[in-house]
């Protein structure tokens, strides 16, 4: 249950009641991910290799660089209302340039996923091939 | 048989960290009375800079006429060292974090936190005198068959602040913006998650010219780390500023920039950088849990049950609403002077001449 305490004193009627009221302008959800995709879902992970699996997977789903349009803060005033505008208008010339080397850094990040998911991979074969060997072992051993 | 002697066990020891602090300012006590004393940790856990300062546990040899303290939070290789001491043994016991905060991000620290409450109560049978830190601590020392704890609240000293800050922290947010301060271990039971989530709201919603200041070291959960990395990321925060481990310079400038400590952590045996902030005149935003409300006392905001939304609005009513904002530093204020009025020196010494 909601409970506020301010300066040593109960103020959860007072306070509690006009947070909730202006926490409805909130609309909307703040992550684009669904729950299964977002970065907290690794608090469900099991164990490291889980995690491990789980952050693969994520990564997998984050590789690219956004470059979406996005909202520049201005403040208010006619100076500050000019740099926003002339903000606005660097971020729109330098689009050419800018999407060409995102372009290229997410060749680069994706890259470095896979090579990290081959090493994987092959470190995971070697392994399971080990752990057959031992029991092979294991087995001659007992007869 | 008087001690000639007070040395202290720790399990790890870097500058800044509140346990660490508090073996400091025990030393310099004792070493004021006229008493040798040292700390000592395992050498793979002393920070490279503190070398001078805590000696490696290899270095310890106990005599009978020493008091050893051991501060205990986890389990280590002073344990053993604390268990082997012949002379008079004390514990100062700091809470052990539930492990299952550490079961998704590292099973091994989840199984050090495991071992040590399996542990505890051996550790405490063998101890001549058990404190706690906070009440909330003695309280946990009393269910498990221990009641007999006394509480010695976690030291605070102000001089560790009262530093220049770090002129690099304070050029890099030069440009005047809301900034809300989390100071505290990068650890899963700080849930620092809902902080970022909380401040989401709050800079999308409220105050767009803001940051979210995390200071503290990844070291104890990296995993956990590079969730918050990715989840700030995720909801699209490029100003939410992850700064690791600070420099008592550097703490000093983060603090100087602040407007607002907050903290969701869900598990405090105490939480030390409250008092810190409140010493600083920044109003503190707090989940009540643990030993939060001790170190609160009657000041500053404390929460339960907040959506991530409502936390979002109250930053807002501590940036904006100026008497509000005024009657929390007040209260801050009050509290202040009663922690820097207490007399440490003559309660630990009182504490130490108990069952001598």
């Amino acid at each position: 249950m909601m409970r506020i305490i301010v300066a040593g004193k109960d103020q959860t009627s007072e306070i509690g009641s006009e947070l909730t009221h202006r926490a409805a302008r909130h609309q909307g959800a703040l992550s684009p991910w669904s729950a299964a995709d977002s970065a907290l879902s690794l608090k469900a992970s099991r164990d490291m290799t889980d995690y491990l699996n789980r952050f693969g997977k994520l990564m997998r789903l984050r590789y690219a660089l956004c470059t979406d349009p996005f909202p520049i803060p201005g403040k208010p005033g006619l100076a500050a209302n000019l740099i926003k505008k002339l903000k606005t208008l660097l971020w729109k010339l330098l689009r050419y340039q800018h999407d060409r080397m995102s372009c290229q850094q997410n060749a680069i990040n994706e890259l470095v996923i896979s090579a990290h998911d081959f090493q994987n991979s092959a470190m995971q074969q070697r392994l399971n091939a080990l752990e057959q060997r031992i029991q092979e072992l294991e087995r001659e051993k007992h007869r | 048989m008087i001690s000639t002697a007070i040395h202290q066990l720790v399990a790890g020891f870097a500058l800044g960290d509140a346990i660490s602090h508090e073996a400091l300012a025990i030393r310099d006590i004792c070493r004021d009375a006229g008493l040798a004393s040292e700390i000592y940790a395992p050498k793979d856990r002393i920070a490279s800079d503190a070398a001078n300062t805590c000696h490696p546990l290899s270095d310890y040899q106990p005599q009978t006429s020493d008091t050893v303290i051991f501060h205990y939070s986890i389990t280590s290789p002073a344990t053993t060292a604390f268990q082997s001491s012949p002379g008079r043994k004390i514990v100062i016991y700091h809470n052990i974090t539930p492990p299952e905060f550490f079961v998704p991000f590292d099973a091994d620290v989840a199984r050090q936190l495991t071992e040590a409450r399996q542990e505890l109560k051996s550790i405490l049978t063998l101890a001549d005198a058990v404190w706690a830190d906070s009440a909330f601590n003695a309280a946990e020392l009393n269910d498990l068959g221990f009641p007999n704890a006394k509480v010695f609240p976690l030291l605070f000293r102000a001089d560790g602040l009262d530093i220049p800050a770090d002129q690099a922290v304070l050029a890099k947010f030069a440009v005047p913006m809301k900034n809300i301060l989390f100071v505290g271990r990068i650890a899963p039971n700080k849930c620092i998650e809902e902080l970022i989530t909380a401040f989401a709201w709050f800079h999308k919603n409220i105050e767009p010219q803001s940051r979210l200041l995390i200071v503290g070291s990844d070291r104890s959960a990296p995993t956990y780390y590079s969730m918050l990395k990715m989840y700030a990321a995720e909801l699209g925060m490029d100003t939410v500023f992850f700064e690791r481990f600070a420099s008592p310079s550097g703490l000093s400038a983060y603090y100087q920039v602040a407007d607002i400590f907050a903290t969701t952590s869900r598990h405090e045996g105490y939480c030390l950088p409250l008092v810190e902030a409140m010493y600083k005149g920044i109003p503190v935003v707090s989940r009540q849990t643990g030993g939060t409300p001790e170190a609160m006392g009657d000041a500053g905001v404390l929460f339960e049950d907040l959506r991530a939304e409502e936390l979002a609005e109250l930053f807002g009513l501590l940036c904006f609403d100026a008497p509000f904002k005024q009657t929390v530093i007040e209260s801050q204020q009050k509290r202040m002077k009663t922690l820097l009025n207490r007399n440490v020196k003559a309660e630990f010494l009182a504490l130490l001449a108990q069952g001598q």
